[in-house]
């Protein structure tokens, strides 16, 4: 048998114990695979027919997510109670993380099942499914858990999610930042009135915003704080840092050196994230999109309009507007890149009032765009903005934007010198 | 949704000296050039002086235009259906400086040639900063791009282990990809990255030629042959109604290249011929 199954054999034996021999399951595995059934099924009809468990035992850094079945020794980092509505009925759930000495997974415990913080415990029958993008162990009804004495004792830790890692979604969340910006807010739910604190946080990888539904002595600006506990939510296109009642916030002597003001990255690498602040690209203009120019908005929701008439609001005297819809690249990727009217003027030189003489001289609305283009196609900008990553594809939200001037013969000479030529 | 193709950096150089095209599995996949440096490349970005421009048509419109940068020359097919592009070329001054985006083409004729073009989506008239610019970006990324190759061919690795190595040395996916393709396709090809190498330092040092030899320099010049009038359109624009501040002025032409002297003597000039007058020390204002 070839050796691509010898990893597979090598499981099943594990599950089997003693009991079976080898070329009883080679031959067992052989005629399954000459079936065509998929490795995955194979393995587990062979473990169940010799009355193994059904569980593969697993270290969590060899889980994948085709395992169906899996028991793990882990230990509990973080549990925490939620209150979710599964099809239409409301339903106690757990989330958490878990950890062995090879790695950590985020779980979902589909029952209040009884986990606590902190002990060591033998899950069988735990179940895998990616969410998100990311691995996630399941436990649901069929899961058998066996306490274990805690001197067995798993040494894992939770580390710190980065912030440039935090990814639209993620529960239990630990973070270790400085917080740039605090500001208390009022706003407006369902429960009537809430004061919320929001600011932005920051980590030596990135910046991200954050929502406190809570009030809490530790997030003041400055401050360096280890958050446990917080989840993400995407809200504006950026993922956003939630700290709730669950959360708990404590003061860290830490050193962080928070990223500098913006910085410069390759537009390959801000693509992994699904949202992004305060970050600066600097590629050249390839396109500039139709509906670039002098645009009318709708004066109630602000939408684009054409001939007076808002898709919404019926006819409406339309508000005059000015932007530039382009496409950036820097040799690594490309993204949408959105100037609003503020840049737009600054970068073409001429206000929104003189476009519009402009259009009325030449008597075409399309002669802003096709200047916006003359002056922008091939040019090499750079933008400090913010950046969602949705399914519109990635859009970069510029804040300014200017067209990088610097001495061509000195970063010249700097790169034969570097490379020695 | 569907990832736009990234647009290349590559030398004209590298462009012409590539022979390999790839598609991706699956219907509908792009097709793609592999440059000997491994540039998987659907698209491609490059600033170029545009020396030759020709309508090669006959029923159809079938623009062909030769645009140079320093280590080659690209060729650009622009048919019927790149509608833009016959506008661009109709009313196109040779030598400009021409930015272009476009898809690669690879032709063979049959005959054992094979030859590379630009199938162009965008064009448009840039100033020469944007081509040093350009210059630049190309050479720093054929240069990551050589470095990578190289580690490729000493890693002894093909295929998936390859492109695996090359990931954990922060190579991007796209390029692993096509240098592992690259390596395979291309012999000799140690000894061709070391002359691309060179060709690439050659034009970095173009950069370097003094600007008074470049065209840039002559078009300044040429924009600003009458002194005199510049000063008095600077001196007109600095009225915010009080008249203009005398080192407001001084500033102004500076940027120009206007000496002091030189600015005395023509204001000397304005005021002799009744076009300005100095309502107060160090103020002056133009007369209507």
């Amino acid at each position: 048998m070839d050796d691509i199954y010898a990893p597979h054999i090598a499981e099943i034996k594990k599950a089997l114990g003693d009991g079976v021999s080898e070329e009883v399951i080679i031959a067992d595995l052989e005629k399954l695979v000459k079936y065509r059934v998929p490795v995955a099924e194979a393995k587990r009809s062979i473990i169940k027919k010799y009355g193994g468990t059904d569980s593969v035992k697993k270290t969590l850094s060899e889980i994948t997510t085709d395992d169906r079945d899996v028991e793990i020794t882990v230990k509990v980092l973080e549990v925490t109670k939620r209150c979710v509505e599964i099809k239409g009925v409301s339903r106690t759930i757990l989330t958490g993380i878990l950890a062995d000495s090879t790695a950590q997974l985020p779980f979902t415990a589909w029952s209040e099942l009884d986990l606590t913080k902190g002990e060591v415990v033998n899950l069988r029958g735990a179940y895998v499914r990616s969410w998100q993008n990311q691995i996630q162990i399941n436990l649901g009804n069929r899961c058998d858990i066996t306490k274990l004495d805690k001197a067995v004792g798993i040494e894992a830790e939770i580390t710190p999610t980065k912030l440039a890692d935090v990814k639209e979604h993620a529960n239990n969340l630990h973070i270790l930042s400085v917080i740039l910006e605090a500001d208390e807010q009022t706003v407006h739910t369902k429960e009537g009135d809430k004061t919320i604190i929001s600011g932005i946080l920051a980590d030596d990888t990135a910046k991200l915003p954050f929502t406190s539904w809570v009030q809490n002595p530790n997030l003041t600006a400055d401050a360096t704080v280890y958050i446990e506990n917080a989840y993400a939510k995407v809200f504006r296109g950026v993922p956003t840092i939630n700290i709730s009642e669950q959360t708990t916030i404590s003061p860290s002597e830490k050193i962080i050196t928070p990223v500098a003001k913006a910085t410069q990255q390759s537009v390959c690498d801000l693509l992994k994230r699904e949202g992004a602040i305060d970050v600066i690209i600097k590629g050249n203009i390839l396109c500039v999109r139709p509906g670039s120019g002098l645009i009318m908005r709708c004066p109630e929701c602000k939408r684009v309009i054409q001939q007076n008439i808002c898709r919404i609001h019926g006819p409406v005297a339309p508000v005059l507007d000015m932007r530039v819809k382009s496409v950036i690249d820097d040799g690594t990727g490309s993204l949408t890149l959105i100037l609003d009217a503020r840049l737009t003027e600054e970068l073409l030189g001429y206000s929104i009032d003189e476009a519009k003489k402009m259009t009325s001289e030449a008597m075409s609305s399309e002669v802003v765009e096709e200047n916006i283009r003359e002056q922008f196609v091939g040019k090499m900008v750079a933008v400090n903005g913010s950046m969602s990553n949705g399914e519109y594809g990635a859009i970069l939200l510029a804040e300014s934007a200017w067209f990088p001037v610097s001495d061509l013969k000195e970063e010249a000479i700097a790169l034969l010198k570097e490379r020695g030529a | 949704m569907l990832d736009r193709e990234i647009a290349w950096r590559i030398f004209a150089s590298e462009f012409n000296n590539t022979d390999i095209m790839h598609t991706a599995d699956g219907e509908q996949s792009p097709h793609y050039i592999i440059t000997p440096t491994g540039a998987r490349c659907n698209r491609l970005f490059a600033v170029g002086v545009i020396t030759e421009v020709e309508n090669i048509g006959h029923e159809n419109e079938l623009w062909r235009a030769r645009i140079a940068d320093p280590t080659g020359v690209f060729t650009i097919y622009a048919g019927q259906y790149q509608t833009g592009s016959s506008v661009f070329f109709t009313g196109i001054k040779i030598p400009s400086f021409v930015a272009v985006v476009g898809k690669a083409r690879i032709y063979e004729p049959g005959d054992g040639r094979i030859y590379t073009s630009i199938r162009p989506e965008e064009l448009n008239l840039v100033d020469e900063y944007s081509r040093d610019q350009w210059i630049l970006e190309t050479a720093k990324s054929t240069l990551k791009r050589i470095d990578a190759a190289r580690l490729a061919l000493n890693s002894n690795l093909h295929e998936g282990e390859l492109i695996e190595y090359l990931q954990s040395n922060n190579i991007q996916k796209e390029l692993a990809l096509g240098i592992s393709i690259a390596i395979m396709q291309y012999s000799e090809l140690e000894q061709y990255l070391s002359e691309l190498e060179q060709v690439v330092y050659e034009a970095v040092r173009t950069i370097l030629v003094e600007k008074e030899n470049n065209v840039a320099a002559e078009q300044k010049q040429e924009q600003i042959v009458d002194f005199k009038e510049y000063v008095a359109n600077i001196m007109e624009m600095l009225d915010t109604g009080k008249g203009a501040q005398y080192s407001d002025i001084v500033d102004a032409v500076q940027k120009v290249n206007i000496t002091t002297e030189q600015l005395e003597s023509i204001i000397k000039e304005l005021m002799s011929e009744g076009r300005c007058y100095e309502p107060k020390i160090g103020v002056l204002r133009t007369v209507h």
